[in-house]
């Protein structure tokens, strides 16, 4: 393994770590909030102390988010600087105001947490629609940076190098209003489904447990609602993506031949040698008809570039189908859910649902950790889109899969800590409504 | 503009000294005081302890944004130092926050505390060491010369051990004179903190004797220029005229004036060693110094850059207040009526 592929993994490996935290940083304050509210509205106890549970979620989640992030703001120097040396004063906007509202979301969840016998109730639930609030914005302003990867404006790039910055038109570039959309939606739907899913999986061992019922009900519909407007979202994406990356899209979609009336592959194994897929379902015009909103559109294939400059095509066509396929899952399910909820309501404890449930408890993560593969996958082999390639923005320094190595033990480790405390506090939450009676 | 965003710089930092070095002191108290700390280091930085992080990487933000050159020069050269920066953030961030949320932690507990001890000596350490190579004129950026020559020998040496070393007694000193400063009034137990402090005060001004002496000994341009600069002289003669003092206020438990102090000395130290620095950003071994006018980002974006960090302060200040002034000034003297109190429960109940 050379360096470069080492510093990639290491950096996927870091994202895709840091993002499960990211998506629990945005929603879950929200569900926190949520049930409080209802138990301040109806005052049904089981509310509050749902909210307490998920409080303590938002905790441990939120800290070890926070070292996660930490990670990945040393990383970009550690293993970019040819990236950071250019790009961070061009997108330093976004990832400054996210640094505020980090910091807001940090204090705010210290008063959310431990002010809730210190303050007034309205003020308490005022500062976790602070963490709400300040988790969104911190996650739909680092997608700006990233959108701006993908779609670099605000500068002109000559010999010279960059100049004639603009930091706010960088901050606004085309991408990022798509990518903040689709990212926030899939955070709602993943940690709604995944939140449920736990919840399910008590219910399974401690039938019409009343926390746990309270807490699938309440997390399912937000994970749902959310899951059910996402595919609109995705819909956007794949315009843009085809307007801004034509060779992403290609590559997603193992899209070779520039042609017109150009089919969808639904599944399938592409073979980039014999320019091939196989065991896949094609749909005709519909890849015209969903990129360019006509089925006679011509699409750009991959052979309109050299070989060499191809993103890697297996990797992105298939986490694009596993995101495009649990995205499907996800809304089949919901109108499973709300039709239940509306006609056979007594349905929702029976334990075939609660098994579906429980076991879609990973679904939304995987979606969104493939959905994050296509967008950074897609993008090679450019670092900035056009701009500049991942190899000249990589670190001198030698013996990168060293700290590979060490990363991945770590993300390991932290793993298997989080499983165990978090499943303590499950137990721990369960002992206590006992007690409660 | 660039002046502007490096006293910014200069400031956080020397918050994450003042709040994350008592962290890391409190850590490294735990070492040698053991499981006896352990409820009042749990206690005094619980709600807070998230936003402590927060001003470290605050600076790295402005210092890439504001002077990328300089970021990018650092995180390249000095990758090894900072990797192991990294892992102590990450192990100490980890096990503390293990430590505090887990119910019923069982064996592990005892690993929780190993590691977030041994990592609140490491990652002070390898920070000061960091900020040694930054400023001791040894980087070298010739690739050729080889792994050892370019990415370790720089970092390697007396001058960064000692400051290292100065920087974890710094922690410490701020940890026990923080403590000593909630707990000293305190009949029992609170005179043992205050002696505490005492002895801490006195390695950290003979291991900062030290390191003038290492910086003169390896021949780090440091030493010189910090004689030269007026100004820097001043903050060390300030900061020396602070010693009796601080000596004073332990010896007739004058908490406040000791929490005022400790904090103008640790100002006066940081703003010594920038004032040497200035306008000095890394100092290159055959190269000619990062300054600030080289590094600096287009002014644009040190314009905007101000303008966020106005806007900022103006949200977060208030906040930070609020939060501070809920917890601190309400929860000790709780803890002094208990002062058997074991570790909180974050669960209430």
């Amino acid at each position: 393994m050379d360096d470069l592929l080492a510093a990639r993994l290491q950096m996927a490996s870091s994202l895709g770590f840091h993002i499960v935290f990211a998506c629990i940083g945005m929603a879950m304050p929200w569900l926190m909030v949520l049930a409080q509210w209802r138990w301040m509205r109806t005052g049904d106890a089981v509310y509050l102390r749902l909210s307490k549970a998920w409080a303590q979620g938002v905790g441990v989640f939120f800290a070890v988010g926070a070292v996660s992030g930490t990670i990945l703001s040393f990383e970009l120097g550690l293993l970019w600087p040819g990236f950071m040396e250019h790009a961070g004063p061009i997108i330093g906007m976004p990832f400054s105001l996210e640094g505020t509202a980090f910091f807001i979301e940090a204090i705010a969840l210290g008063l959310f947490l431990y002010g809730r016998e210190r303050l007034a109730p309205g003020l308490h639930l005022a500062s976790g629609v602070v963490v709400g609030l300040a988790g969104v914005a911190a996650g739909v302003l680092v997608v700006s940076a990233n959108g701006w990867m993908n779609s670099p404006t605000g500068f002109t790039y000559g010999p010279e190098g960059f100049s004639d910055i603009d930091p706010i038109a960088a901050m606004l570039n085309d991408a990022w209003a798509v990518e903040a959309v689709h990212m926030t939606l899939a955070a709602f739907a993943s940690v709604g489904f995944a939140v449920a899913g736990v919840h399910a999986f008590r219910l399974l061992a401690r039938p019409k447990h009343q926390l746990h019922r309270a807490g699938l009900r309440l997390a399912l519909t937000v994970g749902v609602l959310a899951a059910l407007v996402q595919p609109l979202s995705g819909d956007r994406s794949a315009k843009s993506v085809a307007q801004r990356q034509p060779m992403k899209l290609a590559a997603m979609e193992s899209h070779f031949e520039t042609g017109t009336e150009v089919g969808l592959w639904i599944g399938g194994i592409p073979n980039p040698e014999t320019r091939t897929v196989k065991y896949g379902v094609r749909i005709p015009y519909l890849l015209s008809l969903l990129a360019f909103s006509d089925p006679a559109a011509e699409v750009k294939g991959l052979e309109e570039i050299p070989r060499g400059d191809w993103p890697p095509v297996v990797v992105c066509h298939l986490a694009f189908q596993v995101m495009v396929g649990i995205g499907t899952l996800m809304v089949g399910i919901g109108a499973l859910f709300l039709w239940l909820r509306w006609r056979r309501p007594v349905l929702l404890d029976h334990p075939k649902f609660l098994w579906l449930i429980a076991l879609s408890t990973p679904v939304g993560f995987i979606a969104v950790e493939a959905g994050w593969i296509v967008t950074e996958v897609g993008r090679q082999p450019w670092i900035i889109y056009g701009i500049m390639r991942t190899e000249e923005a990589l670190t001198p320094m030698p013996g990168i899969q060293v700290s590979l190595a060490v990363t991945l033990i770590v993300y390991g480790l932290l793993s298997a800590l989080i499983f165990g405390v978090f499943s303590r506090q499950i137990a721990h939450v369960e002992r206590e409504e006992a007690e409660h009676g | 503009m660039a002046d502007l965003i490096l006293a910014a710089i200069g400031v956080s930092l020397y918050l994450y000294m003042l709040f994350g070095g008592a962290d890391f002191g409190a850590g490294i108290l735990e070492l040698f005081l053991g499981e006896r700390a352990e409820p009042y280091v749990d206690r005094a930085l619980s709600p807070v302890w998230e936003t402590n992080h927060v001003w470290l990487i605050l600076a790295m933000v402005l210092c890439f944004v504001g002077f990328p050159l300089a970021f990018t020069t650092i995180t390249t050269y000095l990758h090894l130092p900072l990797l192991l920066v990294l892992l102590g953030i990450v192990a100490r961030g980890a096990a503390f926050t293990f430590r505090h949320y887990d119910p019923a932690p069982g064996g592990t507990r005892v690993w929780y505390n190993r590691v977030f001890r041994a990592s609140s000596l490491l990652t002070p350490f390898f920070l000061g060491v960091t900020v040694a190579a930054i400023s001791g004129g040894r980087l070298n950026t010739r690739l050729g010369d080889g792994f050892y020559a370019v990415f370790v020998a720089p970092w390697l040496g007396v001058f960064p051990v000692t400051l290292g070393v100065f920087v974890c007694s710094l922690c410490v000193f701020v940890a026990t004179a923080f403590l000593a400063a909630e707990r000293g009034k305190e009949a029992k137990g609170g005179l043992h903190y205050l002696r505490f402090a005492r002895r801490t005060h006195l390695l950290s001004v003979v291991s900062g004797a030290i390191v003038l002496v290492a910086a003169w000994v390896d021949e780090a341009p440091i030493a010189a220029e910090f004689l030269a600069s007026p100004i820097a002289l001043t903050c060390a003669v300030l900061a020396t005229i602070l010693i009796p003092l601080i000596a004073w206020s332990f010896h007739e438990a004058r908490v406040s004036w000791l929490r005022v102090a400790v904090s103008a000395q640790l100002a006066l130290i940081l703003a010594g060693y920038g004032v040497t620095q200035y306008p000095v950003l890394v100092r290159l071994a055959d190269t000619p110094d990062i300054t600030v006018n080289l590094a600096a980002a287009p002014q644009v974006t040190l314009c905007l850059l101000a303008g966020v960090l106005g806007f900022g302060l103006v949200l977060i200040l208030p906040a930070l207040f609020l939060l501070l002034r809920v917890y601190k000034l309400r929860q000790i003297p709780e803890v002094s009526r208990h002062p058997e109190n074991p570790a909180p429960n974050p669960y209430g109940d």
